[in-house]
């Protein structure tokens, strides 16, 4: 989201809220979150990719409403308004190609409408066949599930991302020879896809409350959260989003304050540090290791500003709506150690992670015939965790090696708290060494999180390697 | 608190809101070059 985007969302939301108050919410959200789908989406060199990607987005989450909706609740007429709105508001904004040149809503210029119009015909004959014909079953939300991870993975691993673009650009009949990874940026997809996995699995584990097409769109791509989270609860968000009670007063100033500290955040704090954190261009050119610190120090500032400054954004728009979402953030590195870090830091994303892999994966180790012992367990469930988180941000060796570091961080960090806890209790009664350690203990917490923001601030290991070993003076 | 805070964002307190961000809306609009946000490429 630019300045811009913040702005008027902030407007739109404000000008709602007096001239209609309460009225007709359901519809605003939605109506507002896919313009936003399309709006906010990047340009991208392939023709027309930039109205199609977040058509799938939208096509995704219908389907995803469909697989997990019992046939008896799909029927009913505000899923059919719903359904009808999307197809207009799709129509609209294709045909917006008549009005400019360049894309009004869209980051270009729109596809031809009527061939817009026959895919939404395609899609919605499809949908409704299934609709009709087809009940939730464990086989079709696995099938869903194993779909959704295979695009992920297409999409996050540099190579087959790129042939991915090769295939699209060969399609819309453009040179081949270009084609890059960075081609296929579908805006918000990693989040979406995160809500959209929440609901299947909630689902198969009967814990999914039910929920009408226009509540499940909405929790799916609800604006403020949609390009950079949080990644919300289903049954949480759910229960805001049915909520009546306009916002009082008090969510206008609670709201507006976090909005304010947000913009401070990201647009002052972060772009001033940005300056001068560590980067892919930067690392070569800084001689001494001092500056070299410096740099890696600001991108440590810099990644918190930025991010939990999109959060503060994200968390002030959704309390002008009467949406509570959830904190992502709660001084993460002001904490004591890496598990307290990791409790702290993206805390949605952890949480998503700890309720869909790592208690199932533990579980399975720890169940079954053959139970692994405790140690075992943690080592595994906590590396492959940070392994996942790695993939999550992409598939490249250096996002892999990021969560190796701290999944192994993490399994030496509860080792050694196992075996020291006993020890430092006899630090009780001297408050003042407590608190030494303590200080101690954030300290190298801090570094150790700084120190593996290198293998995720630069695009090759070779470079991330080099600039850790001139760290310490090599 | 609460009656004070009532008495601050009535709905002509909103209006005014709204006409400061369009005026910062319009003020800023040619100069919003931001660097990216790291979690939007994600």
């Amino acid at each position: 989201m630019t300045l811009i985007n913040i702005l008027i969302f902030a407007t739109l939301i404000l000008a709602y809220r007096i001239i209609l108050r309460q009225r007709g919410r359901g519809w605003f959200l939605l109506g507002l979150s896919v313009l936003a789908v399309f709006w906010l989406q990047p340009p991208l060199p392939i023709r027309g990719l930039d109205f199609w990607l977040p058509l799938t987005t939208l096509g995704l989450s219908v389907l995803g409403w469909t697989i997990t909706t019992p046939p008896e609740n799909r029927a009913g007429r505000e899923n059919w308004i719903t359904a009808a709105l999307l197809v207009t508001l799709v129509l609209l904004i294709a045909a917006t190609r008549y009005l400019s040149l360049t894309g009004l809503v869209t980051p270009s210029r729109p596809p031809q409408l009527l061939l817009v119009a026959a895919i939404l015909l395609v899609l919605a004959l499809a949908g409704g066949l299934l609709a009709r014909l087809t009940r939730p079953a464990a086989a079709g939300l696995t099938a869903f599930l194993v779909i959704l991870i295979l695009v992920f993975l297409a999409l996050k691993i540099p190579q087959l991302a790129e042939q991915l673009s090769a295939g699209f650009r060969s399609w819309a009949g453009q040179d081949v020879a270009r084609a890059s990874a960075i081609d296929i940026r579908w805006l918000g997809f990693s989040y979406v896809v995160f809500r959209l996995m929440a609901t299947l699995r909630d689902r198969q584990t009967g814990r999914l409350p039910g929920m009408s097409l226009r509540d499940y769109l909405t929790y799916l791509i609800f604006f403020p959260a949609l390009t950079a989270g949080p990644i919300d609860r289903p049954e949480r968000f759910l229960k805001d989003l049915q909520g009546d009670r306009p916002p009082g007063a008090a969510e206008y100033l609670t709201g507006g304050r976090r909005l304010v500290v947000g913009l401070f955040k990201k647009f002052v704090v972060a772009d001033a540090l940005a300056l001068l954190a560590l980067s892919g261009a930067n690392a070569d050119q800084i001689q001494s290791p001092l500056w070299l610190w410096l740099a890696v120090i600001a991108y440590a500032g810099l990644i918190y500003f930025d991010f939990s400054g999109y959060t503060d954004i994200a968390i002030g728009l959704a309390r002008w709506l009467g949406i509570a979402l959830p904190e992502n953030f709660n001084h993460p590195y002001l904490k004591p150690n890496l598990t307290q870090f990791w409790n702290n830091w993206h805390m949605t994303l952890t949480q998503w992670f700890r309720a869909y892999f790592f208690n199932p994966l533990t579980r399975a180790l720890r169940g079954g015939k053959h139970p692994l012992g405790a140690v075992g367990v943690i080592f595994i469930t906590q590396v492959s965790t940070f392994l996942m988180i790695g993939l999550w941000h992409g598939g490249t060796l250096n996002f892999i090696l990021w969560g190796l570091w701290h999944g192994l961080g993490l399994f030496i960090q509860n080792r050694y708290s196992d075996w020291a806890k006993p020890r430092l209790a006899a630090l009780d009664a001297h408050p003042r060494v407590r608190r030494l350690t303590t200080v101690a203990g954030t300290v190298l917490t801090f570094f150790f999180v700084a120190l593996g923001w290198v293998w995720f601030a630069l695009p090759t290991t070779g470079q991330a390697l080099q600039v850790i070993t001139r760290l310490f003076g090599g | 608190m609460k009656r004070v805070l009532r008495a601050l964002f009535n709905r002509e307190t909103l209006w005014a809101l709204l006409l400061c961000l369009i005026v910062i809306a319009v003020l800023i609009f040619s100069t919003d070059s931001s660097p990216l946000w790291i979690y939007q490429g994600f």
